[in-house]
């Protein structure tokens, strides 16, 4: 059995992001795409389109994030924005970037003017010479801080994005004093995934007996000039009186689905002991493997709650719009399916666990019983039964088995529960918005004469810039 | 709703012409190292059996032919999923070696004397020895050269006193009986306050000289298991974790560097085989600051 913290799918749902191609004209040390730019392609038009024609009928998204590689850099980049502002189905678009090319006024203007609302600009030093050697890009610094000054003064909405390393470690907060004159809405804090470089041959991985008040004094001198912040991958224990900021969601990511085949994963000591279990990832198993557990650095929350397996994974709240906080029965598309059911039968409905492959109902009957109803994309695998779209399944049947009164009253909810998806599945319900929008054609042909670099894994992954 | 106790009949071997394989069968009824009975985490049709594992080592060993109408006899004499077979790798020779661990069961007759009577006809097993009525579990070992042999001279006995979580494993031959190992079983995640401290409890590392030297024996990947054997044993430790599944092998497979035919056969029939849990099992000891393996392995039922 594999929890969650081995298999985390990110997503809040609210937010989708668009992967427009893979090149970039910085060098970042940590990058982890530095060889998947080598065959990676973005999107293709028509899968991005459909996305986008998706999301106007389902409302699905708010936003739209476009990213890359470095995304400006793409002549591409206005058909993809013209195309998610003609939808009119998005609140709000989102460009990640390292804020180069905004130094030029111009090109920022035509940015904003073309509806880019939301700007998240990468910024790993607090000053040139920090910023400069981690993009391995002399003037890169100015560059970024001047398209800040652009966007300020455009008034759009402004992000700073910092990736941890042992490369800006000491300068977390010089780095909120850099851009506090920006007043950004947010700075967001990711600790660095070692996915190319698992063993951390290139030394990135800053251990938390560092890292952590480093990052504690950022977040509190940036609480003290009203700046939000976010930090991702970093145990929440660690966060002192910021722990609040912790979050680690993400957004829906257009990009081939091999992309989570080598997804960091995660594990904590303290899982089943911590009262943030279900949403704090703990270390990343390369972290483990080169620091150790940290089992005397972490404090592991006092739970309230008796812990169980996460035997789905996370539950990633509602998917209406700005609701990510809802309780978790709140997924109206998915609820319409079974609504009534449970009253039939003097049950409840405890829990709908909405994740990228599964939908997972739970329901509770009587004194101790419950019983899950799974369902996952329609295939010609096994199943107890198929609706339009999807396969069904029980799982994790609880309660006095042996009572038959309980027993026959969880095989009617089961079957009541089947035949209703079966009658409401309109068809062409899908569980993962991305499924089967990016394929092969997402590759660029390998290059035949570079063989991977020594301790370096294959990679196929985006994360921060 | 656990699984009955015993299938209800045997179904026959080799009768997958697709593939050549054990199918794996609705009437299974996999049991983990603990001699728990589990449902499969996956849908059954177009699954293998795990004992194709088994066959597989064996047949990259070059020993299939010796050891196939054995472990097949055991497997008739006491029914399929009764049994727990186990592969370990060497890590320095490169070697593997085998494991067959059956559970004793109340009244029935010593089991010692029945393993000996199936495998009259090949070896000669621990003459004289039998279990005693501590004895939960009998194990028996063999290696490239047991056959060729024609004997093997000691058997380990895992004995447990009733409601305890520690067992102590004794090898038990005419001539002698060692401990050989003490084991804890705990769940890795509830239990975890135990857990370290059961680990660090050490005689061949020394974690508090180095922190980071849990996370090379507690490996991350594998933490996620459904129970957690530690194990002290002469001149080493070891953990098992119990429970996990098929892309959790497969990390070992390649973490451990398995034998490359063995990893490409696991590899080529990892989605076949996903709806069984595993048992691995990584020995261990600290060498100039550093962890080395002396073996690893992994478990099935037969």
């Amino acid at each position: 059995m594999e929890s969650y913290k081995g298999r985390f799918e990110p997503t809040r749902f609210e937010d989708l992001t668009v992967t427009v191609d893979f090149h970039c004209h910085s060098a970042c040390r940590f990058c982890i795409v530095q060889e998947g730019m080598n065959y990676f392609k973005g999107v293709p038009w028509e899968l991005y389109t459909a996305a986008v024609d998706d999301n106007r009928a389902s409302q699905r998204y708010r936003r739209v994030t476009f990213t890359g590689g470095e995304v400006t850099l793409e002549s591409r980049l206005f058909d993809y924005v013209n195309y998610a502002r003609e939808s009119g189905s998005f609140e709000h678009i989102r460009l990640q970037t390292n804020g180069r090319l905004l130094a030029n006024m111009e090109f920022a203007k035509k940015l904003v003017d073309s509806g880019i609302d939301e700007y998240f600009v990468s910024l790993h030093g607090h000053d040139a010479k920090t910023q400069d050697y981690i993009s391995q890009r002399e003037g890169s610094f100015d560059e970024a801080i001047a398209g800040l000054e652009n966007l300020v003064s455009l008034g759009v909405c402004v992000m700073t994005n910092t990736v941890l390393t042992t490369l800006n470690q000491p300068h977390l907060a010089d780095i909120v004093e850099t851009v506090r004159r920006f007043a950004p809405t947010r700075m967001e804090w990711w600790n660095y995934l070692p996915m190319e470089d698992y063993t951390d041959e290139r030394e990135l991985l800053s251990p938390m007996d560092k890292l952590a008040p480093s990052l504690r004094e950022a977040l509190a001198r940036a609480r003290g000039y009203g700046i939000e912040t976010a930090v991702k991958y970093v145990p929440r224990c660690l966060l002192g009186d910021d722990a609040a900021s912790q979050d680690n969601t993400q957004p829906d990511v257009v990009i081939v689905e091999e992309f989570y085949d080598i997804y960091p994963k995660f594990a904590c000591a303290y899982e089943a002991k911590c009262e943030y279990a279900e949403s704090c990832l703990g270390l990343h198993h390369p972290y483990i493997t080169k620091y150790g557990w940290e089992e005397q650095l972490l404090t592991p929350y006092p739970r309230t709650t008796e812990w169980d397996e996460p035997e789905y994974g996370l539950w990633v709240g509602s998917d209406r719009p700005g609701q990510a906080d809802a309780v978790a029965t709140d997924q109206p598309r998915w609820t319409a399916l079974i609504d009534g059911v449970a009253e039939r039968h003097g049950a409840q409905l405890s829990e709908v666990i909405l994740q990228r492959r599964a939908c997972v109902y739970r329901f509770e009957i009587g004194a101790g019983g419950r019983v899950d109803i799974l369902l996952s994309a329609r295939t010609q695998e096994h199943a107890l039964a198929r609706s339009a779209s999807f396969n069904l399944h029980y799982r994790n049947l609880r309660g006095d088995l042996g009572d038959e009164a309980i027993r026959e009253g969880l095989t009617a909810l089961v079957k009541d529960v089947v035949n209703t998806v079966i009658e409401r599945d309109p068809g062409g319900m899908r569980l993962d918005q991305r499924k089967g929008m990016v394929g092969p054609e997402a590759f660029r042909p390998r290059p035949k004469s570079k063989g991977p670099k020594a301790g370096v894994k294959s990679l196929r992954v985006l994360n921060a810039k | 709703m656990s699984p009955p106790d015993q299938p209800p009949a045997s179904t026959p071997v080799y009768d997958s012409p697709a593939t050549g394989l054990v199918p794996a069968s609705d009437r299974d009824r996999p049991i983990n190292l603990g001699f728990e009975a589990y449902h499969p985490v996956r849908p059954i049709p177009g699954k293998v059996r795990g004992e194709n594992l088994l066959w597989h080592s064996l047949l990259h060993a070059g020993l299939l032919d010796a050891w196939d109408d054995a472990l097949h006899a055991i497997q008739r004499r006491l029914g399929r999923d009764r049994t727990i077979w186990g592969v370990f790798l060497d890590l320095d020779s490169g070697a593997l070696a085998w494991e067959l661990r059956v559970l004793a069961r109340g009244s029935a007759p010593d089991i010692v004397d029945t393993l000996r009577e199936t495998l009259a006809p090949w070896l000669e097993l621990a003459p004289g020895v039998a279990a005693t009525p501590e004895s939960a579990v009998v194990g028996l070992r063999f290696d490239a050269q047991t056959m060729s042999r024609g004997r093997v001279d000691a058997v380990e006995l895992h004995e447990r006193a009733t409601e305890s979580r520690e067992t102590a494993v004794f090898r038990v031959s005419a001539e002698a009986r060692e401990l050989v190992s003490r084991d804890l079983v705990l769940e890795p995640k509830r239990h975890i306050d135990e857990v370290l401290p059961a680990i660090k409890r050490s005689e061949v590392v020394n974690f508090a000289a180095d922190k980071r030297l849990l996370g090379r024996v507690l490996i991350p990947e594998l933490f996620a298991c459904q129970r957690l054997h530690i194990s002290k044993r002469r001149g080493r430790d070891a953990l098992c974790f119990s429970g996990v599944n098929v892309e959790q092998l497969a990390f070992t497979y390649k973490r451990f560097e398995y034998p490359k035919p063995m990893l490409a056969f696991l590899t080529e029939h990892q989605a076949e085989l996903e709806h069984l849990l595993y048992d691995v099992s990584v020995e261990y000891r600290e060498r100039e600051g550093r962890i080395v393996y002396p073996t690893t392995g992994f478990w099935g039922s037969l």
